[in-house]
């Protein structure tokens, strides 16, 4: 049966320790079982964790919304923020794990990226050459979410086709983020255009759209 | 060579005598794993072949290596779908069954499976409730073996190793160092209790009552859904139970029973959302001490049939629509049958149907024309996009057979006098006909689309467009054909032959399709003429317009729609849910109810318009119906009851 594949990178460095993580966390909660009160999306949606810090992590490959299991996410104390290495990481993942069509075979609806950071990239040289590789994949939506004043988002808007911020950085904004991560993602399992984008839906009050 | 042992033993000694009889030692298993699949790899899948009936009861052994002939003869013997070693795809209603090289690498996973934990990866019976298998081990086993079987036994064919070799690379590949060994718990579907420990922590014989109770993982290795029973091992939950006896709290909502003589847990969860199984340990060595509580966190998934809402969509809307239509047309030669119904995903959303179709007789002519719209979900006002589409390509087609009937007929005629039936005769008129007709639906969409305060946008009406025009001559049914976007036309003749009559218009992934009102698609007149097809069938029995709705769940893939034994089942799940022969009453109300149908992953509206020749019946009698074909395959007609 055809999948939406949903892949969730969240930025874990040390900046993000404390309130901001378990915010996230709750964030992800809600996500998770927001979806799941959803029909079509409990018969579609696959989701994918992965956090990025000095290092990245799978913490779940992709897999059914209905066996999805919300893992601990740790943060470092401090160190970089490795963007571009998490970039990479993702084109694997898609590569392998997302089935394209063929005449034999019925392919997954388009993946969606969502890419949530409160800082820039450290390895600023793979990030750059990954941005047009992730546009490559053909995602059907690639949506970046500066978190806080000090995430870049002129950075998201290279590989990002909707970047939203948070001014802060509390459990109601992440949650306002996380919700509406899960009204956008209902609208992937549908019919469109070869070339055309997911049309998301307008962001809550607290989520500033940018571009 | 081969030797003469076989002779001494008269049963052959099977997978599953021998794994039994090594106790399903991993490294063993794993060795003579490496054997079955190098054999099965150049016996069979290096010639494209699958073997189709491997269970640990059908791999004869011979000293250290298959018995070649005895597992040859195997593949004679039909493989039981109920089985659980049996690849769920091969027993679907809508699949041949007919195994492949992926189900063959389903049942070797469940072979292993079998082989290093002594019972199959689920009940016979049981696999075809659950959507995902669970490979949950009692035992600890290495990385390798886990993440082999747990991709191999992939609900999802195409979600296993794509070949032997692949299977055989994630079963030898040194594991990943570091982090890489935490990462694989977190899924459930491949999960074995975090808390497994590794082997050298085997205890002393007999050890002394420890002074605290056993620890149970977290967290239920696996997630539950509402209503439905689910098995557990203990093992999974209480890795180190030892001499421990437990009592479970009482929990309405998650109802757990335990099956201490199988050693598994019963879960018939009745309520969604994150719950305990309570666990109250004793030991038989200290009566007197109070039982110790431990609970697992266990998360149950709502069951998804209890989901879906069915909402009216805002009537002050635009474009209103009926969430159903159905329409049947006889004519004097044939009988035409429709129906639209509004997906269940639009009615949990209280939006719009967005297909349609459009059904046309032309007396004087003779010709049938037939049209099936799907606007595409993601766009506003689509709903609209697909009515003009249907009801202003069909008018076209009317407006033109009044005005250019002679240039279509004698096209006709000089396309049937060429021995080879040359389709370039007909390529003309069938251009500037369905063609046309397109075009003309385009600008017409193009005029609402700016007519509108303030003026939309031509992608708000986004649709596909498929286009069919039919009619008997003396060498057979004529069918010209246009189509763009996803959905399907095809027709039957002959012996149940089905042929394709549209272009595929599919993208990488689900969902990515060209519509009409693309800029460009039909730009050129190639453009548009790569988009008809041309027919005549001499043994014609039917023909279907199809949107996605319909082709996603019957006809997946573009090799499907071609194929016979896919069309039968379609065909016989047609005649015995609608009953297209049935005198009397009506055949669209019953196809409308049809369409209905459930298919996971399919809820999108859905939309059917059958042609069926009635050869030279009255045009009044709608007691006739099953033609050629068709009534060889469900027998004759069943005759009116007065």
């Amino acid at each position: 049966m055809r999948r939406l594949p949903v892949y969730l990178l969240i930025d874990t460095s040390g900046s993000m320790k404390g309130e901001p993580i378990e915010s996230v966390k709750v964030g992800l909660s809600t996500l998770v079982s927001s979806l799941r009160s959803d029909p079509h999306a409990m018969d579609t949606v696959n989701l994918s964790l992965m956090t990025f810090d000095r290092e990245v992590k799978v913490l779940v490959p992709l897999s059914p919304l209905e066996d999805f299991v919300l893992p601990d996410i740790a943060t470092p104390e401090a160190g970089p923020t490795m963007t571009g290495l998490a970039l990479e990481k993702v084109c694997e993942c898609v590569g392998r794990e997302v089935v394209k069509s063929t005449p034999e075979q019925k392919g997954d609806w388009r993946p969606l990226l969502f890419v949530m950071t409160d800082g820039s990239a450290s390895d600023v040289q793979l990030f750059n050459r990954m941005v047009p590789e992730v546009k490559k994949i053909g995602f059907g939506a690639v949506v970046g979410c500066a978190a806080g004043p000090k995430a870049k988002k002129d950075e998201l808007q290279k590989f990002c086709n909707h970047v939203v911020a948070l001014d802060t950085m509390d459990g109601h904004a992440f949650q306002s983020f996380f919700q509406w991560v899960s009204t956008a993602v209902a609208g992937g399992n549908m019919s469109m255009g070869v070339t055309s984008e997911l049309q998301l839906p307008p962001p809550p009050p607290n989520v500033n759209f940018i571009s | 060579m081969k030797d003469t042992s076989g002779m001494n033993s008269p049963k052959p000694i099977t997978l599953a005598d021998w794994a039994d009889s090594v106790d399903h030692d991993e490294e063993r298993i794993r060795e003579r794993l490496i054997i079955l699949i190098d054999h099965l790899q150049q016996a069979y899948h290096s010639q494209g072949q699958a073997h189709g009936n491997i269970t640990p009861q059908t791999i004869p052994w011979e000293d250290n290596r298959i018995d070649a002939d005895a597992f040859r003869k195997k593949v004679e013997e039909r493989p039981d779908v109920q089985s659980p070693y049996t690849a769920p795809e091969l027993g679907e209603n809508n699949s041949p069954p007919t195994a492949t090289i992926l189900s063959d690498i389903y049942s070797l996973s469940a072979v292993f499976y079998y082989a290093v934990s002594g019972q199959p990866p689920v009940k016979a019976g049981v696999r075809r409730r659950c959507s995902k298998m669970e490979p949950l081990f009692q035992k600890s086993v290495t990385e390798n073996t886990r993440t082999a079987i747990a991709a191999g036994l992939s609900i999802d064919p195409n979600a296993r190793p794509k070949d032997l070799a692949a299977f055989k690379r994630i079963l030898s590949e040194k594991p990943l160092s570091g982090d890489a060994a935490s990462t694989v718990p977190a899924t459930a579907g491949v999960a074995t209790p975090r808390a497994s420990p590794p082997p050298t922590a085997q205890p002393a014989p007999h050890p002394p009552p420890p002074p605290t109770a056993p620890v149970p993982v977290k967290r239920l290795p696996l997630n539950l859904t509402a209503g439905q029973v689910a098995i557990v091992p203990i093992g999974n939950v209480i890795p180190k139970l030892g001499e421990w006896e437990f009592d479970l709290g009482k929990n309405e909502a998650l109802r757990v029973e335990v099956d201490r003589a199988k050693g598994e847990f019963l879960f018939t969860p009745m309520q969604s959302g994150e719950q305990q199984l309570e666990l109250f340990f004793r030991h038989p060595d200290l009566p007197d001490q109070p039982a110790q509580p431990k609970s697992v966190a266990v998360t149950v998934n709502p069951d998804p049939d209890s989901l879906w809402q069915n909402k009216d969509p805002d009537p002050t809307l635009p474009y209103q629509k009926e969430h159903t239509a159905s329409k049947e047309l006889v004519t004097p030669v044939a009988r035409i049958l429709a129906a639209s119904q509004r997906g269940r995903s639009h009615a949990h959303e209280g939006t719009f149907r967005d297909d349609d179709f459009l059904v046309r007789y032309d007396k004087t002519t003779g010709w049938h024309l037939l049209a099936a719209a799907d606007g595409a979900g993601s766009a506003k006002f689509s709903r609209q996009g697909s009515l003009i589409a249907c009801e202003k390509a069909i008018h076209h087609m009317e407006d033109w057979l009044t005005k250019e009937t002679v240039p279509l007929d004698s096209a006709v005629e000089k396309f049937l006098e060429t021995a080879d039936r040359d389709k370039r005769h007909l390529q003309s008129p069938a251009y500037g006909w369905l063609g046309g007709a397109a075009i003309e639906a385009l600008k017409a969409i193009k005029a609402e689309a700016e007519h509108r305060d303030p003026p939309a946008s031509l992608r708000d009406f986004h649709t596909t467009l498929l286009l069919a025009a039919a009619k008997p001559t003396p060498e057979g049914w004529l069918l010209l054909t246009f189509s763009v976007g996803d959905g399907g036309i095809a027709a039957i003749y002959g012996q149940g032959e089905p042929i394709s009559l549209c272009t595929p218009d599919s993208g990488d992934f689900s969902g990515q399709t060209v519509f009409l009102t693309v800029p460009g698609v039909l730009r050129s007149g190639e453009d548009v003429l790569k988009r008809i097809h041309v027919q005549i069938l001499p043994d014609f029995s039917a023909l279907f317009l199809m949107t996605d709705g319909i082709t996603d769940p019957k006809f997946p893939t573009e090799t499907s729609l071609k194929d016979k034994t896919t069309w039968e089942l379609f065909l016989q799940e047609l005649n015995e849910k609608v009953e297209i022969a049935r005198p009397g009453d009506s055949a669209e109300a019953r196809l409308l109810s049809w369409l209905s149908f459930r298919s996971p992953g399919n809820h999108d509206d859905r939309t059917i318009v059958i042609l069926l020749p009635t050869h030279s019946e009255p045009a009044e009698s709608k007691e006739s119906s099953l033609p050629g074909f068709l009534t060889r395959l469900f027998g004759a007609p069943k005759k009116k009851t007065s």
